[in-house]
């Protein structure tokens, strides 16, 4: 018993010391590289958040120079993408059910795809985590957490610990999944609702 | 008599050793968990080169700013938030052109006064490679950044840099000390060990005083 006591602490200590050196230790080295889990196809994810839905439309929409300014000076940050791919929800009634964006944003290494759908009201009613490719932090899939953003809207700012409480140890996807939301409400509302 | 007087001393030296080591326990697991604890502290200040008015404040919760001379503060609105600010720097070329840097994060950068903002691309992961950035400073169309693990520089606006100043792998004996203090050195798990060890301890000590007192009143 001694010697397997022994034995674990000095394991533990060359672990630390190997930390502290920058030698790469037994989990560094097996931790994967890439791992991609899938939980909603595209198909699967707009189904999610138009239930009831009777077509989608897809409009790709290019930013305009003015567009792309404006959102950029809501945002108070770099607009990288060229173009948004919106997804209109229309009724049997023919009338608009609201809208969906797939947005990416990186986490710690690698970008996490979801969804966010905003009613006609402009306000957030579903987010859904469809690709997340980290090994960990995967946690910012569950609803527990998404749903925090219900009920938001452009107008809202999103501050991490204070609109929206933070996963422990997911901080990165945290920062990325909210983020993601954020830009995707205010496209929405500079193309959509704004009009 | 004498035994007396030993055993007088001796209570006294247990009963310091117990309060030493109860202020030593709370500290070392308040140490370990600031953000239980930790106020908003201003760890940088700057001011527009071209309006006295407008003032950049970089505080342990974010980035702030003022237009009124530091009567009224706001949180720069941004998509990333920065989360410790430790520097901000002015382009001395250009006021427009604003560096700000986070502890253990990112270089961020507008180049429109503030407005809009974008980070800077750096060669290494601060916070998962254990390296703070402490200081930027902007040059004619340069950047040196100290890290704690040397400086580095670059002259084509943080996409490439000068490393030769740097050392990746550094590690310096007070911050072994430091994680061998505080449990970091095994992981950040043994964080939570340490604690439970601490509070065992400190469980120990209150039942071993309660015992002591029952022992001295039934003699």
């Amino acid at each position: 018993m001694k010697r397997i006591t022994l034995a674990v602490s000095l394991n533990l200590f060359l672990a630390g010391v190997g930390t502290i050196q920058g030698v790469p230790t037994e989990e560094e080295k097996n931790y994967p590289e890439y791992v991609e889990q899938v939980f909603l196809t595209e198909a699967g994810a707009l189904k999610s958040v138009f239930p009831v839905t009777t077509t989608v439309k897809k409009e790709i929409h290019t930013f305009t120079p003015a567009e792309k300014e404006r959102i950029e000076s809501k945002l108070g940050w770099i607009l990288n993408e060229k173009a948004v791919t919106v997804y209109k929800g229309i009724g049997s009634d023919g009338k608009a059910q609201g809208f969906a964006v797939i947005a990416e944003e990186i986490g710690k290494f690698k970008p996490i795809t979801f969804i966010v759908k905003a009613g006609m009201d402009g306000k957030v009613e579903r987010v859904e985590v469809m690709v997340y490719r980290e090994a960990v932090g995967s946690e910012v899939r569950r609803q527990r957490f998404a749903r925090q953003f219900r009920g938001k809207s452009a107008k809202d700012p999103l501050r991490i610990n204070r609109d929206i409480i933070n996963v422990t140890g997911a901080t990165m996807s945290v920062q990325a999944m909210t983020a993601g939301v954020k830009k995707a409400l205010i496209i929405l509302d500079e193309l959509y609702f704004k009009k | 008599m004498n035994k007396i007087l030993w055993k007088k001393i001796h209570n006294i030296f247990g009963l310091s050793s117990a309060i030493f080591l109860v202020v030593l326990l709370i500290t070392g697991i308040a140490l370990n968990h600031p953000q239980l604890y930790r106020e908003k502290r201003i760890e940088a200040l700057a001011m527009d080169p071209e309006n006295p008015q407008k003032i950049y404040s970089g505080t342990t919760e974010g980035l702030f700013y003022s237009v009124d001379g530091g009567k009224n503060w706001e949180e720069v609105p941004m998509l990333y938030p920065p989360q410790e600010v430790v520097d901000i720097a002015f382009s001395p070329n250009n006021s427009r052109e604003i560096y700000v840097l986070e502890k253990w994060g990112k270089i961020f950068n507008s180049m429109d006064g503030g407005k809009i903002w974008t980070t800077l691309n750096l060669p290494f992961d601060p916070q998962s490679e254990g390296i703070e950035l402490k200081q930027i400073s902007v040059g004619a169309g340069g950047l040196a950044l100290l890290t704690s693990n040397g400086w580095i520089y670059s002259t084509q606006e943080g996409k490439n840099w000068d490393l030769r100043q740097f050392n990746k792998n550094k590690r310096t004996l007070s911050r072994l000390i430091l994680t061998l203090h505080n449990g970091y050195f095994f992981g950040p798990m043994f964080v939570w060990l340490y604690d439970f060890s601490a509070l065992a301890l400190f469980i120990l000590i209150v039942s071993g005083l309660f015992l002591w007192n029952i022992g001295k009143k039934t003699g």
